[in-house]
C-alpha cells in the first residue's frame, strides 16, 4: 500500500538552481556595468577638471600678457612723448630759447614748466622773480633740492631706448580680436603724443613759424661744436612732498647751460587712458595704478579687495611705483560643477543599479513562490489522490468479497458492510474538505448562522464520531460547561472543524490514547472556547508557525507515515476565521497538543 | 539768493550810472581806445582812475575788456565738435538718468548735420559710446543715447580723458570749436579725483584749445573739482540742484557754444617802465616781469569778457601824463579761420586835484573790481570754512567789505557800496551758519561764472 517514493526534491533544487543562475545573470552584468560607468564618471571628471584648469591658466595666460602688452605700450607712449619733447627742446637754438620756453609753456599741454638752469644748478628760468603761480611753485618745488643733487648728475638711461618698438608690432599679430581695435587706439595716441610733443602752438602761429623754420639752418651753424660733444639728456623721476614730478632735460654739447622740462603729469595720465583694453572679457579687468596703488584708469570690473592677479611694473626710469595690473578672480564655480557632475552621475548611476538589481530580486522571490506553490499542489495531488485510495482499495475488495459470494458468514457481511459504509463517510469528509478547501480559496464560502446550544450539539457530533476514535485507541472525553452555551454560529462548519481536529488527533495522538474536548464560556464573557487536547507528540517549535498553512505538513513526503493533504488544519483556520473567531495551536502542559477553537 | 547775482546789480546800476558813463567819456584822456577794424572782437583797456595823485604811488586797477560782436545769421555759426560725458554711475540710477538723456537728446536735436558729436560714459570704467562723428540725421546717436543705464563707480577723470581723446580726433580740422561737455552728480571715486589733478587736466585740454564745461548735478558732486576743471579750461560751469534743470543748462551752454566768434583768444599786456603788474583779480592770467597773458578758448558773441589786473604805477609829477599797458590780441575768427590782431593802449595823467580825481573814476570798472575781489575772497572763505575756520572767513569777507565801503565812498560809488552791504550780510550769514551743501555748490558755482564772466546760468 505503500506508495513509491517520487524525485520531487531534485527537480525543485534543479529549478531553483537555474533561477539562481538567471538572478546572477542579472546581477553579474549589472554590477559590472555600473563599476564600468563608475569609472567612465571618474576619468570624465578628471578631464573636465583639467580642461577648467587649463581654460583657467590659458585665460591667465592671456591677462598676463594684455597686461605685459598695456604696460609696454604705456611705456612706448610715455618714450613717445619724453623724446618728442627732448628732442624739441635740444632742436631750439640758445638765442630763441627763451620765447621758446615761453611758448611752449603756453601751448603745449604737456608741458607743465618749462625751465633752464647752469650746471651748477642755479635757476636761470623761471627767475627767482616770477610772479606766476606755476612758476613759484616750480621754484619752490625743486630750487632747493637742485643745490644739493641736480637731476642730470645722476646717470640716467634714456628711458626710451630701452623700449623697443617691435614689441606692438609683434603683440598685434599674435593677440586676439578685441586688442587689436586697442592697438589703433595706442598708436593714435602715439601720433598725437609725437605731434603734441613737439611744437604746437596756434596762438601766434606766424612768429613761431617762422623761428622754428628758421631753427634747423642756424642749428646747422652750431651743428659744428655739437658733434665734438654730443647732447647728453636724460628723464629724471623726482618726488617732491610725497608727489611725483617728471624732468626732462638736455644739456647741449655735453656741457654747460641746462634747458628742461617739467612733465604735465596730468595730461600724461589722461593719455594713458587710451592703452587700456576698450574692450575686455567678462571677469577679466585691468587697472593702471600709481605708486600710491591708486587706480587712475581702469578697464573692465576689478574686483573689491583690489589684488590684482598680476602686476607688471612700468620702467622704474619712467614712473617709479607705476604699475599696470591685471585682475582675474579665481573661478568660483568651476570646481563646486565638476563635483556636482560627478555626484549627479553617480547618483543616477547607483539609482539604475538599484533598481535593477531589487526588480531582479523580486522576480527571484516570485519565481521562488511559484515554485513551492506548485511543489505544494503537486504534494497535494499525491496525496489526495493516496488518501482516495486507500478507503476505495477497501471499499473494492470488501464489495468483491460480498459479490463472490464466498462470505457465509451473516455477522461478517454485516462488519463488511458497515466498514464499506465507514469507509464512504470517510471519502465524502474528504470529498468535503477539497470541496471547501476550494470553496474558501475562491472567496465562495457562505455561511448559514443560526443559535446553538453548543453543549448538545457537540455531545451528539462527539457520540456519532465516538466509535471511530475508538477503533484507533483513543478515549474520547468531553467535558461540557455547566450552564448551557448558546453561540450563533454556522453548524455545518462548526462541525467540520470538529472533525477535522478530531481527524488530526486521530492520525497523529493516537499513541497517546486520550482526547479531551472542553467546552467553556470564554472569558470575555460572550462566545465559547472549545479545547481538543491529546497527548500525542506535538508540534515541533519550528512547524507551529505553519501548520495552519495549506499543504503543510509536518512530514510532506508521500512516504509520511501518516496520510493526508495538508488541508484540515488549514480549513478549519479558515473556517474559525470566516465564523469571526479563531484558531490557534498551544502546547499542552504535560506533552500533547492543545488546538484551542474560539468563537464569538 | 537774488542780491548776490552781480549782473542784476550791474543792470541796475548801470542804469543809474549813465549819466556819469557819459562824462567819462567826455573826458580828454578817455582810455578806451576801441580797434578801427571791423573785426568781431572788440578790446578796450578801462583803468578805475584816469587821473592819479601826484608825487605818490598808487596802485591802479585795469580793465581788459574783450566784446564778442554778435553774428548777423546764426546759420553762419562754425561748426561744433562736441563731446558729451555722462556720468552713468550708480547714484545717477532713476530720474537723474532719466532727465540726463532727455538733455544729451535736447543737445543732439540742435546740432546741425555738419556738427561733429561724440559721447561718453563713464561708471567704474569709461567707455565711448558713440565715437566722435558727423551728426548727420543724428537717428543712430539717438539710439545709444536712449540705450544709457546707471550703475557703477565714477571714473570721472577717464571720461574726460576719453572725451578728449574724441574730440581730439577732429582738432586738427580748424573750422571746429572743441567742447567737452561733463555731468557729473557725484565725486570721483575711480583714477585721479583732486581738484588739483583735475585742474592741470583743465589747463592742458586749454593748451589744445578744449574747453570743458562742467554740470554739477544733485547736492552730491564735488564742485570744487568741478568748477576748478572748467576755469581752467575756460569753460563753463553750471550747478543744476535737480535733473529738471538739465535740459535748460544744456540749451544754455549749446546757445554760447553756437555763439562763438573768436577761439584761440591770447591776450598780451606789456607795461612800460614805472607800471609794475602786481595780481590778476578774479579771471587768472601769467605774469612774467612786465608783461601780462591771457589766454581764452573762446569768445562769444554779445557777451563781454573782461580780465582785471592790478598795477602798481610810480609816481608822477602833476600834470605829467604816463602810459599805463599796452595791450595785443591775437585770436582766430571763428567764421573764417583768419588770425587777427588788435592792439589798445591806456594812460593816466597825474594830477594835486583830488576832486579831479575822484571825477575821472570808472564806476563799471570799479564795480567788476569789486565783485570779482568778493568772488576771490569768497572762493578763500569756502577753504577757510573747510579747515573749520569759520570765523577768520567771515572776519576776511567784512575786511573786504570794509575797503570797498571806503573805496565806495571816496568815489560815491554806489554799486560798489551795494556789493560790500551784501557781501556783508553773507559774511554775517557765514560766521552764524557756516556753508551748507547748497551754499556751498552756489558759492562755487557763482564765483567761477563771475570770474569767467559766464552769461549763461
Amino acid at each position: 500500500m505503500r506508495p513509491a517514493p517520487l524525485p520531487t526534491s531534485p527537480a525543485v533544487n534543479v529549478s531553483s538552481r537555474r533561477i539562481y543562475l538567471y538572478w546572477l545573470l542579472l546581477l553579474v552584468p549589472t554590477l559590472a556595468v555600473g563599476a564600468a560607468a563608475l569609472l567612465l564618471l571618474q576619468r570624465e571628471q578628471a578631464r573636465l577638471v583639467e580642461r577648467t584648469s587649463q581654460a583657467d591658466a590659458a585665460r591667465r595666460a592671456a591677462v598676463e600678457a594684455r597686461t605685459r602688452l598695456v604696460a609696454e605700450n604705456v611705456e612706448l607712449l610715455i618714450g613717445d612723448i619724453e623724446n618728442g619733447l627732448l628732442d624739441a627742446l635740444a632742436a631750439v637754438p640758445a638765442n630763441e630759447l627763451d620765447a621758446f620756453l615761453a611758448q611752449w609753456e603756453k601751448t603745449n599741454p604737456l608741458v607743465r614748466t618749462a625751465f633752464r638752469s647752469t650746471a651748477e644748478a642755479q635757476l636761470l628760468r623761471p627767475g627767482s622773480t616770477a610772479t606766476d603761480e606755476s612758476a613759484r611753485g616750480f621754484r619752490r618745488r625743486f630750487a632747493a633740492a637742485w643745490a644739493a643733487r641736480p637731476p642730470w648728475t645722476v646717470d640716467f638711461v634714456n628711458p626710451a631706448s630701452s623700449v623697443n618698438d617691435k614689441v606692438l608690432r609683434r603683440e598685434k599679430a599674435q593677440e586676439p580680436a578685441p586688442l587689436s581695435a586697442n592697438v589703433a587706439n595706442v598708436q593714435r595716441a602715439r601720433q598725437e603724443a609725437q605731434a603734441f610733443s613737439k611744437v604746437r602752438n596756434y596762438a601766434s602761429s606766424a612768429p613761431m613759424a617762422d623761428q622754428l623754420e628758421g631753427a634747423p639752418a642756424q642749428r646747422k651753424d652750431q651743428s659744428v661744436q655739437q658733434f665734438t660733444a654730443p647732447d647728453r639728456r636724460g628723464w629724471a623721476p623726482w618726488r617732491h612732498e610725497g608727489r611725483l614730478h617728471l624732468l626732462g632735460w638736455v644739456q647741449p654739447g655735453g656741457a654747460g647751460e641746462v634747458r628742461g622740462v617739467e612733465l604735465e603729469l596730468a595730461a600724461l595720465v589722461s593719455r594713458l587712458g587710451s592703452v587700456l583694453p576698450a574692450e575686455v572679457a567678462v571677469r577679466e579687468g585691468y587697472a593702471l595704478r600709481d605708486d600710491k596703488a591708486r587706480v587712475l584708469h581702469q578697464s573692465g570690473l576689478l574686483p573689491r579687495d583690489g589684488v590684482p592677479t598680476l602686476r607688471v611694473p612700468l620702467a622704474a626710469t619712467l614712473l617709479p611705483g607705476w604699475d599696470v595690473a591685471g585682475f582675474l578672480p579665481a573661478a568660483e564655480y568651476g570646481a563646486s560643477s565638476d563635483r556636482g557632475f560627478a555626484l549627479i552621475g553617480a547618483l543616477l548611476i547607483g539609482i539604475f543599479v538599484i533598481a535593477i538589481l531589487s526588480g531582479g530580486s523580486l522576480l527571484l522571490w516570485q519565481a521562488r513562490h511559484s515554485a513551492e506553490e506548485a511543489r505544494q499542489k503537486t504534494s497535494f495531488v499525491a496525496n489526495v489522490s493516496h488518501e482516495f485510495k486507500t478507503p476505495l482499495t477497501t471499499i473494492r475488495l470488501y464489495a468483491e468479497l460480498l459479490e463472490q459470494g464466498r462470505v457465509a458468514d451473516a455477522e461478517k457481511r454485516t462488519d463488511y458492510l458497515r466498514t464499506i459504509g465507514r469507509e464512504t463517510q470517510r471519502l465524502a469528509r474528504l470529498v468535503n474538505n477539497a470541496l471547501d478547501f476550494s470553496r474558501l480559496e475562491q472567496g465562495r464560502k457562505k455561511f448559514q448562522l443560526e443559535p446553538l446550544e453548543l453543549g448538545a450539539e457537540l455531545t451528539h457530533l462527539l457520540d456519532a464520531h465516538r466509535p471511530r476514535l475508538t477503533e484507533v485507541g483513543l478515549t474520547l472525553q468531553f467535558h461540557p460547561p455547566v450552564a448551557p452555551l448558546t453561540v450563533t454560529t454556522d453548524r455545518d462548519a462548526l462541525a467540520q472543524i470538529v472533525l477535522n481536529l478530531l481527524d488530526n488527533a486521530g492520525k497523529y495522538a493516537a499513541t497517546g490514547g486520550e482526547v479531551t474536548i472542553t467546552l467553556a464560556a470564554r472569558a470575555s464573557g460572550v462566545g465559547a472556547e472549545l479545547h481538543v487536547l491529546d497527548r500525542g507528540p506535538g508540534v515541533p517549535p519550528e512547524h507551529r508557525a505553519r501548520i495552519f498553512e495549506k499543504f503543510h505538513r509536518v512530514d510532506d513526503t508521500l512516504t509520511a507515515e501518516k496520510g493526508g493533504a495538508g488541508l484540515g488544519l488549514s480549513i478549519a483556520r479558515q473556517l474559525a476565521r470566516g465564523l469571526g473567531g479563531d484558531l490557534r495551536y498551544a502546547p499542552r502542559d504535560g506533552g500533547g497538543a492543545a488546538f484551542i477553537l474560539e468563537l464569538p | 539768493m537774488p542780491g548776490v547775482n552781480p549782473r542784476n546789480n550791474m543792470k541796475r546800476l548801470l542804469s543809474a550810472l549813465l549819466p556819469a558813463l557819459a562824462l567819462l567819456g567826455a573826458l580828454p584822456f578817455a582810455s578806451c581806445a576801441a580797434s578801427p577794424q571791423p573785426e568781431v572782437v572788440r578790446l578796450r583797456l578801462d583803468l578805475d582812475r584816469t587821473v592819479l595823485p601826484a608825487e605818490t604811488p598808487d596802485k591802479v586797477i585795469v580793465k581788459i575788456c574783450l566784446d564778442g560782436l554778435r553774428l548777423p545769421r546764426a546759420a553762419a555759426r562754425p561748426p561744433v565738435n562736441l563731446a558729451l560725458v555722462l556720468d552713468r554711475s550708480g547714484s545717477m540710477a532713476g530720474e537723474k538718468i532719466e532727465r540726463a538723456r532727455a538733455a544729451a537728446l535736447e543737445v543732439l536735436r540742435r546740432l546741425s548735420a555738419d556738427d561733429v558729436f561724440a559721447l561718453v560714459a563713464y561708471d567704474s570704467t569709461a567707455q565711448t559710446l558713440i565715437p566722435a562723428q558727423h551728426v548727420g540725421d543724428g537717428r543712430t546717436l539717438e539710439e545709444a543715447i536712449l540705450g544709457i543705464r546707471a550703475g557703477g563707480g565714477t571714473a570721472l577723470f577717464s571720461g574726460v580723458s576719453l572725451g578728449a581723446a574724441e574730440v581730439r580726433k577732429h582738432t586738427e580740422d580748424s573750422r571746429y570749436f572743441h567742447r567737452i561737455v561733463l555731468l557729473s552728480d557725484g565725486q570721483a571715486n575711480v583714477g585721479p579725483s583732486s581738484p588739483e589733478e583735475l585742474g592741470r587736466l583743465g589747463a592742458a585740454l586749454q593748451r589744445e584749445g578744449i574747453s570743458v564745461t562742467t554740470v554739477g548735478l544733485g547736492l552730491g558732486y564735488n564742485e570744487d573739482l568741478m568748477t576748478r576743471l572748467a576755469m581752467r579750461s575756460d569753460g563753463n560751469t553750471y550747478f543744476a540742484a535737480a535733473g529738471a534743470d538739465l535740459p535748460r543748462i544744456f540749451a544754455a551752454e549749446l546757445g554760447d557754444v553756437f555763439a562763438v566768434v573768436a577761439r584761440r583768444v591770447v591776450v598780451e599786456i606789456d607795461f612800460p617802465a614805472g607800471v609794475r603788474p602786481l595780481a590778476f583779480v578774479g579771471r587768472e592770467g601769467r605774469i612774467h616781469g612786465r608783461r601780462a597773458e591771457l589766454t581764452l578758448n573762446q569768445l562769444y558773441g554779445g557777451q563781454e569778457k573782461f580780465a582785471l589786473l592790478e598795477v602798481e604805477v610810480a609816481p608822477g609829477a602833476a600834470g605829467s601824463e604816463r602810459e599805463i599797458a599796452r595791450a595785443r590780441v591775437t585770436f582766430e575768427d571763428a567764421r573764417d579761420q583768419r588770425t587777427a590782431t588788435l592792439t589798445a593802449l591806456s594812460s593816466v595823467r597825474h594830477s594835486d586835484d583830488r576832486a579831479v580825481i575822484i571825477r575821472s573814476a570808472n564806476r563799471q570798472v570799479q564795480t567788476d573790481y569789486a565783485v570779482n575781489l568778493i568772488a576771490d575772497e569768497k572762493d578763500k572763505a569756502v577753504a577757510l570754512v573747510d579747515a573749520n575756520r569759520k570765523d577768520e572767513a567771515a572776519r576776511r569777507l567784512r575786511e573786504r567789505s570794509q575797503e570797498l565801503q571806503a573805496l565806495a565812498k571816496t568815489y560815491g560809488n554806489d554799486a560798489v557800496l551795494s556789493v560790500a552791504a551784501t557781501n556783508v550780510q553773507q559774511a554775517d550769514r557765514l560766521e552764524r551758519e557756516g556753508l551748507d551743501n547748497t551754499t556751498r555748490k552756489m558759492y562755487r558755482a557763482e564765483n567761477a561764472q563771475t570770474k569767467n564772466q559766464q552769461s549763461s546760468r
